[in-house]
């Protein structure tokens, strides 16, 4: 279909708009992601035989890759968790008394974007003698609760404030009004928090690399980053590739199952609404 | 300590972080456009390929992007930093979730007028995220600026190397005015976040 002078119409030009982010992540991510499917399908770089599988079952019977499996699940959970109450606590004082902790916010995302060797250098003067664990922690709690702060004290400015004197008059106190009204209408923002740390954690590797100064890490923080970064270095690209396809497919997986979950809790929502119409 | 080596490394994290920042808003502008406006199958698997990459550390990423860089012959070039950070998931969902907010009816109306999406993007789409553009941009410069995953693994002339990789090699004193030096930027556009963000609240 095409417009009077022989140009494009208006909808066809929106499509051609998403070229350049096809364009960009076919020939950037997925061409070079089958090199995966190619190296996790071969011996090693220089015989090349095909062994299929077998990779994928080398590294999943491998000791290594399940200690890196489970120090990974561990610290991700405990270092969101962390996160989340921390910048919760830091907002009550906006929820309760109307204080902006906006500034607050602002000044805590410093150490976010502060080179990653200071923040290492601050943590090792303030928190050196720690268990690796909890300095892994310390330093991603640090570094990434301003965000959230920032994302919590945007979500609470958009609750209304006439709902709330409404609930008020009708007799709720402070605490009524933040655990029933507050706190729901902050789970979005909650979420959106969640999956920034989810990301950040990911990129955790930087700092666990300056913090000790080795992709070798003591066993308690080796993560599937160490054991892939390891692998890259040794030029043991079927165990990376191997490692990457499970490491994409979980996720994805993942991914896949929150979204379930959560169009499954907007139905049930939308049912327990409709219910109360009627 | 190497004064105008290190004049050049300054330079070149300036480089890679501005230039992947503003390649990262522009590819993202458009794709995030039509990725909010258009229901489509092909839009959807974007989407979720955008997800599934935000989430993505590097280590996963690394080995696709090094046979690619290989294959075009840019290992140990500036594009070996740029090239990758083109298409970068965050500014494109954050940019598209701006998108969700302008309401469809200005496109509507607009329509009436005229049938060139440049004049809808210049007089109606652009001014109206002005804000989330500047914000995606300040956070790919942020994140940027303080890179060295990839600079470890791509770049092996010390020319090239970007201060934060540099600030690694640093002892004692040096160190600490190697760190200074690379905060400049950071403060400076924090300061200037916080002013806008202080005048719009007035407003």
């Amino acid at each position: 279909m095409r417009g009077k002078s022989g140009k494009l119409t208006f909808r066809q030009q929106m499509k051609l708009m998403a070229l350049p982010g096809i364009l960009g992540v076919i020939f950037l991510y997925i061409l070079p992601g089958c090199a995966l499917f190619y190296y996790a399908a071969i011996n090693n770089v220089f015989q090349k035989r095909f062994v299929g599988l077998g990779n994928l079952l080398d590294i999943l019977g491998n000791s290594y890759f399940l200690l890196a499996l489970k120090n990974t699940v561990l610290l991700l959970v405990a270092a969101l968790l962390m996160v989340l109450l921390l910048g919760l606590l830091l907002v009550l004082p906006d929820a309760f008394f109307g204080w902006r902790m906006t500034g607050v916010a602002v000044v805590l995302l410093v150490p976010l974007f502060m080179p990653s060797v200071l923040s290492v250098e601050l943590l090792r003067l303030v928190g050196g003698g720690l268990p690796p664990r909890w300095q892994l922690l310390t330093l991603f709690v640090w570094r990434n609760t301003g965000v959230v702060l920032l994302f919590l004290s945007v979500g609470l400015a958009k609750v209304e404030k006439d709902m709330l004197e409404a609930a008020r008059l009708d007799g709720a106190n402070r605490w009524q009004l933040f655990v029933y009204m507050q706190f729901p209408m902050l789970t979005l923002y909650i979420g959106v928090g969640a999956v920034f740390l989810v990301m950040q954690f990911f990129g955790i590797f930087r700092e666990a690399y300056l913090l000790f100064g080795t992709s070798f890490p003591p066993d308690e923080v080796y993560l599937l980053q160490h054991y892939m970064h390891n692998h890259f270095l040794r030029l043991n690209y079927p165990y990376l590739a191997a490692a990457a396809i499970l490491f994409t497919a979980f996720l994805a997986g993942t991914i896949w199952g929150v979204r379930l979950l959560q169009s499954a809790m907007w139905h049930q929502r939308g049912k327990m609404l409709g219910q109360a119409v009627i | 300590m190497n004064v105008s080596l290190l004049f050049q490394q300054y330079g070149n994290s300036l480089v890679y972080a501005l230039g992947t920042a503003l390649l990262a808003t522009l590819v993202a502008v458009p794709t995030s456009y039509a990725m909010a406006r258009w229901d489509s199958v092909w839009m959807k698997m974007l989407f979720w390929c955008c997800v599934v990459l935000l989430f993505l550390p590097f280590q996963v990423t690394m080995l696709p992007e090094y046979v690619l860089l290989e294959f075009l012959h840019l290992l140990d070039t500036r594009l070996a930093i740029l090239i990758p950070g083109m298409v970068s998931p965050l500014p494109i969902l954050i940019l598209w979730m701006g998108n969700k907010q302008v309401p469809g009816e200005f496109e509507d109306a607009f329509c009436l007028e005229s049938g060139s999406l440049l004049s809808y993007f210049r007089f109606v789409l652009l001014p109206n995220l002005s804000g989330v553009i500047a914000a995606a941009f300040a956070i790919c410069f942020l994140l940027n600026w303080n890179l060295v995953d990839p600079a470890l693994i791509f770049l092996e002339d010390k020319g090239l190397w970007p201060l934060s990789l540099t600030l690694l090699e640093q002892e004692g004193t040096a160190r600490l005015y190697y760190g200074i030096l690379d905060m400049v930027p950071v403060v400076l556009l924090l300061g200037v976040v916080m002013v806008v963000m202080r005048k719009r609240s007035m407003k």
